[in-house]
């Protein structure tokens, strides 16, 4: 897993550049661009079909209770391991009997969770230290920064499972070790994207004086900024989807009977070789989603950014 | 560029300082006492006393961080809780085995990732480029562990072509190479997958990018042939940035082999964090995160400096 | 090795003078069709063995893949299973257990290092004739000074040696240790303060440290600490190396005083995940898995492994919280007791690896009777009693249990299986569950403690020692006074019959005591005994000579890979 932007279409990959943050920042000083944004976003018809596709997933996993056929915790031992297609139960049944098409419905739920709910709040903190440090620069900055950079220093996945292991099971638990490898991720971009708009602002300032510069450069930057988080923050969730299930797998994720997609391929492990559909349905519903996220992240990008636009 | 380099490491030390404040920090949020799960059930409240004491942990935090510091300086990592082994004795086998592992992952990604990045990139649209984006959208957003599930079920189960545990034979006399690498090549193929393709859409794009430069139109114009063009100007402008990634990717492979280690029972230091971690193992685990971290941090120095010596205009910034 | 052609006379030449192993002679004599020479030269040179056709045959390594890593080599200083069953190769008692034999109730007890043993009339006083020519590993002689010096390690406070981890976990053996008397090399006197009528049973486990000797030299050379890394024993196996994480070697003794194994080598490999356990034997990288995955045991066996399983001293239970008001009435406990489906969980959750408990004393022991009657399994009556109790609405409660550990089987799946019974007669169980050292820590606290406020809490373990039941429900163990909180729930209904059969030295006398009192225990509920786990392992066709006997351990000598 790499927290570095895939990009889908012909486009330098990596963090944003300066440049690139600097292109959005100017392209949203006209609130009509949001029109521009959305009919540019549409046309991307791969994107389109991958935001389908997750609102689907996700409108299935929150209506679990309603559309699951079964309970996703009791099993029916007679009927263990049964394959695809068994009549009653369209994916089978896992190794204590269990309906895994419900298992999945629900298992949504967490994994959906403990990868959106993160990226969300770890967003929300970024922007924020990112403005701060960005904005006040100077001391202010650097401490935010070093700070940051500290944690930038650990390889993500080692994080993750060191701070998951060291808290304990639990969905709190694994949700508040991705949040905080997020951080520093997210910080960064909003924090470039802070400064240059800063940069860009007060050489404007330096013609049209008069103006306050704290209302205009709030009004200003935090839109700039957001924009980059978000489309980061997007692909970050697909990304978080397969961390959170490598948690679950490895048992530092959530706490049965709670099901979730990484708890479900670590099930099937026992019985790979007699029925391997109980790990392999599970991962398949991870590469879907996480390469959705992945795709509409992309298109956000693509959507987003001027030099693209044909 | 001597300024630059200076600057550069400089800034490591403050960095490696906070990562090992951090590290030491982490395993004290441990819940669970250590001395408890040492004596097990014969415990009483006098012998945890005594455990603890002998264990150092009834001073004060700073005291304790700073001890440990002092010790981790001198390479002594302390004594394993649960094995009562130097950590040391412990950490480097490991490490030098997910190493091994990491290399041959890195030979995959980069022999793969640039393969199929270039073909691609110089073939935008072909079928070959159609197929090998798709593939590789699928495999960079696969779950390693998931990856490692299934090769191991096909490959080593099904068809027996390849050990599906270890890094050795347990039954042979001795460690020979080429009973190595046939233990590796599953663990490095899953470990490879997702950076392979990742830097597989990098190059490819980078790629493109440098050929819809101006100059490049020019070359042609000039008439230097294909191939010249993408070797020497196409790869040399494409560098920087795959140097980059690839950089972060060992921090990844390093990572990332920890779910690998797990499922093919490689003896890494990835598998024994996570044991230690179930075990409640601290200095383990401390010392484990701290060398693996360390080495990450040297690594993308070296590829920062790397990048830099490439292309001057990083320098000054 | 010369590669031309041999003949039958080069290959005889080559074996006689030792240039050739017998089992390589056999194999090229077969090649050029000369096997009958061949075994008949055997034969005459009293090289085969007699039996039947297919007989043990000397040499090889086994590999087993284990379920968790070993803890220290220790065997004073370590507890588990899992490391005793290492340990156990290397190291020797005065007395052992008889573990050839898989067909009795009870292993018996057997001289081991010690060749007679009496016990005074005043039942304190225990004289072992030691027996002669027994060397360490390091070549030490073993005497009676070797014996003090490694019971001082455990039970003198004062002695230079005495090591407080050995001391903690070898509590029950030595805690009535008055002192050791070694009136001549050959003799060793151990006498007690009190009579405790299962001490000799006691000298043969290793759940937790064991009563087996280690070299005084090694100990002196290595330290306390030291001694783990170069274990030193009498056994039949002596230690070649570790690397953690990967591997235990343990090799053939040539210089044993009894009879040598067959093997030549043992290695263990931990492997904590049941899958790769289980994918590793399939591939044939081990011979040999401990706890296979209830799920995964049909499809091996269906491939040719074969499934050794049988009546081990463990059980698998819950213990209540008699300061919680919920478990206060009898009733409640009963009907818990009532409402639970052991014989469905056995059958279906754990594949059979294991059986439905009868009374919370462990089998395999002397006072252990299969035909106790314990509760029957009725949901209606469970609901009744509730009702009676005044909880015809049930209650909410908290249980805990671990999420693996040794012995613990799946404890996840077991505790909702419980969960989903106990809702049937209205009580709601929230499960808490931990990793398995956290967990041990939380269950050692007891179930009062303020950290630590639960309804149950689930352990298992057992002995071939009736005492055990003491252990578990003698409210004289509990945290913080001493000893681990097994019960937590400061259940005294037993006590006075308890202290009366430890000093009980008669063992028919001793065992029927102890059969009453694990009818009272039945009676009065502190616990609810579930499973008693079968001990499965799975091994290879090659693997033969393995007998799984009534103990958690087992005797390694008797196997051989053919």
């Amino acid at each position: 897993m790499s927290l570095v932007n895939v990009p889908v279409k012909e486009q330098t990959a990596g963090l944003t550049t300066a440049a690139d943050a600097a292109a959005e920042a100017r392209m949203f000083r006209r609130p009509s661009e949001w029109r521009i944004f959305w009919e540019a976003f549409s046309q991307d018809r791969l994107a389109l079909g991958a935001a389908t596709l997750i609102g689907l997933v996700c409108l299935a996993s929150l209506l679990a209770p309603v559309l699951s056929p079964y309970d996703p915790t009791v099993g029916d031992n007679a009927q263990r391991l049964a394959p695809l297609g068994t009549p009653g139960h369209l994916l089978g049944l896992d190794g204590q009997g269990r309906d895994i098409l419900s298992r999945l419905l629900w298992g949504g739920q967490v994994s959906l969770i403990i990868a959106l709910l993160p990226v969300t709040v770890a967003s929300v903190i970024s922007v924020i230290l990112g403005l701060v440090a960005g904005f006040f620069g100077g001391k202010v900055d650097m401490l935010i920064m070093r700070t940051l950079d500290v944690f930038f220093a650990f390889p993500a996945v080692l994080l993750a499972v060191a701070i998951a292991g060291v808290l304990g099971p639990g969905m709190l638990n694994v949700m508040l070790s991705i949040t905080i490898v997020l951080i520093p991720y997210i910080s960064r971009v909003a924090y470039m994207a802070t400064v240059t708009v800063k940069n860009e602002l007060f050489v404007d300032q330096a013609r049209v004086s008069g103006a306050r510069p704290r209302q205009i450069l709030f009004h200003h930057i935090l839109p700039n900024t957001l924009s980059p988080v978000i489309v980061y923050g997007s692909t970050l969730v697909g990304i978080m989807i397969v961390l959170g299930a490598g948690l679950s797998f490895l048992g530092l994720g959530i706490t049965p009977p709670r099901p979730d997609w990484g708890i479900m391929c670590s099930d099937g492990r026992n019985f790979l070789s007699v029925a391997p559909h109980v790990s392999a349905v599970p991962g398949i519903m991870l590469i879907l989603v996480a390469m959705s996220f992945n795709i509409v992240g992309d298109g956000l990008r693509d959507a987003l950014d001027p030099k693209l636009r044909r | 560029m001597i300024k630059f380099l200076v600057y550069r490491v400089a800034t490591i030390v403050p960095v490696l300082f906070g990562v090992s404040i951090v590290v030491f920090l982490m395993m004290k949020l441990i819940p669970g006492d250590p001395a408890e799960a040492l004596l097990g059930p014969a415990a009483t409240t006098e012998k945890i006393e005594m455990v603890r004491k002998s264990l150092g942990l009834d001073q004060p935090f700073y005291v304790q961080y700073f001890r440990w510091l002092w010790k981790v300086l001198q390479g002594d990592f302390g004594s394993s809780i649960a094995v009562n082994v130097p950590v040391a004795q412990l950490v480097w086998p490991k490490f030098w085995n997910t190493v091994l592992l990491t290399a041959g992952s890195l030979v995959i990604c980069i022999v793969v990732g640039l393969g199929v990045g270039i073909v691609s990139g110089t073939r935008q649209y072909s079928w070959f480029d159609r197929i090998s984006m798709s593939l590789t959208l699928i495999v960079a957003n696969t779950p390693a562990f998931w990856l490692g599930l299934i090769l191991m079920v096909v490959m080593a189960l099904y068809l027996g072509w390849f050990p599906a545990t270890g890094m050795y034979s347990m039954r042979a006399s001795s460690k020979t190479w080429g009973d190595l690498i046939h233990h590796m090549v599953l663990p490095a193929i899953t470990t490879a997958s997702v950076s392979a393709a990742i830097i597989a859409r990098l190059v490819r794009s980078s790629f493109l990018d440098v050929i819809r430069k101006h100059y490049i139109t020019a070359l042609r114009a000039k008439g230097l042939s294909e191939r010249d063009i993408i070797l020497r100007h196409g790869m040399k402008n494409a560098m920087p940035p795959i140097i980059n990634i690839v950089g972060l990717q060992v921090g990844y492979l390093m990572g990332g082999a920890l779910f690998t280690e797990v499922v093919f029972s490689w003896p890494g230091i990835g598998l024994q964090i996570y044991s230690s971690i179930v075990a409640r193992d601290l200095p383990v685990v401390q010392a484990a995160v701290l060398v693996t971290t360390f080495v990450f941090v040297l690594v993308n120095l070296g590829t920062d400096i790397v990048v830099a010596a490439l292309d001057p205009r990083i320098r000054r910034a | 090795m010369e590669e031309d052609r041999p003949t039958f006379e080069t290959l005889e030449a080559a074996f006689i003078e030792g240039r050739l192993s017998r089992r390589d002679f056999l194999r090229r004599s077969a090649r050029i069709g000369a096997t009958a020479a061949a075994m008949s030269l055997l034969g005459s040179l009293g090289l085969t063995t007699k039996a039947r056709a297919q007989g043990p045959k000397k040499g090889g390594t086994l590999v087993i893949a284990k379920e968790s890593e070993l803890d220290i080599l220790d065997p004073h200083s370590a507890g588990g299973w899992v490391t005793w069953r290492v340990s156990k190769q290397m190291h020797e008692g005065l007395i052992d257990e008889d573990l050839t034999q898989a067909d009795v109730p009870y292993p018996k007890l057997i001289p081991k290092l010690a060749t007679s043993w009496d016990i005074s009339k005043d039942s304190l006083t225990y004289t072992f004739k030691l027996r002669k020519g027994v060397k360490f590993h390091d070549g030490t002689p073993f005497d009676a000074a070797a014996v003090k010096y490694n019971i001082d390690r455990c039970a003198a406070k004062d002695a230079p040696q005495f090591y407080p981890r050995a001391n903690a976990y070898t509590t029950w053996i030595w805690q009535f240790l008055k002192e050791v008397k070694t009136p001549d090399e050959g003799t060793v006197q151990i006498v007690l303060r009190e009579p405790y009528g299962d001490f000799l049973r006691q000298l043969v486990q290793g759940g937790g440290g064991a009563a087996v000797f280690i070299s005084p030299t090694a100990l002196k050379k290595y330290g306390n600490e030291g001694i783990a890394e170069h274990p030193t024993g009498t056994g039949p196996f002596r230690f070649v190396e570790r690397v953690r994480g990967e591997k235990v070697v343990t090799e053939r003794n040539p210089n044993y005083w009894g009879t040598q194994p067959y093997l030549d080598r043992i290695i263990d490999r931990p492997m904590p995940e049941p899958a790769a356990r289980m994918t590793a034997l399939q591939a044939g990288e081990v011979d040999m898995i401990y706890v296979p995955h209830p799920d995964g045991i049909a499809d091996l066996k269906a491939k040719g492994f074969k499934l050794e399983q049988g009546p081990a001293p463990h059980v698998w239970y819950f213990a209540f919280n008699l300061r919680d008001k919920n478990y206060q009435d009898i009733r409640v406990r009963r009907a818990i007791n009532m409402a639970i489906d052991r014989e469905g969980m056995a059958k279906q959750l754990l594949k059979g690896t294991a059986v439905a408990a009868r009374g919370l004393q462990a089998p395999c022991c002397p006072s252990y009777d299969p035909n106790f009657k314990d509760y029957p399994y009725d949901p209606a009556q469970a609901k009744k009693l509730m009702a009676e109790a005044g909880f015809a609405n049930g209650f909410d409660t908290v249980w805990q249990t671990s999420v693996d550990g040794s012995g613990q089987l799946i404890p996840v799946p077991m505790a909702e299986w419980i969960q989903r019974d106990l809702a049937k007669i209205g009580i709601r169980m929230k499960l808490r569950t931990y990793e398995w050292i956290t967990y041990i820590g939380y269950w050692i606290k007891g179930m009062d403690d303020a950290s630590n406020k639960v309804g149950s809490q689930q352990m298992s373990w057992g002995m071939t020692s009736d005492y055990w039941i003491d252990i578990v429900t003698n409210s004289s163990h509990i945290a913080p006074a001493g000893g681990a909180g097994q019960n937590g729930g400061y259940y005294t209904g037993a006590d006075a019959m308890l202290n009366q059969a430890r000093g009980e030295m008669d063992e028919g006398k001793r065992a029927a005591l102890y059969r009453k009192i694990n009818q009272k225990i039945k009676e009065d509920a502190p616990a609810v005994p579930i499973i008693n786990d079968l001990a499965p392992l799975m091994l290879s066709p090659k693997v033969k000579g393995f007998v799984h006997a009534p103990e958690e351990w087992y005797d390694m000598t008797t196997v051989w890979l053919g």
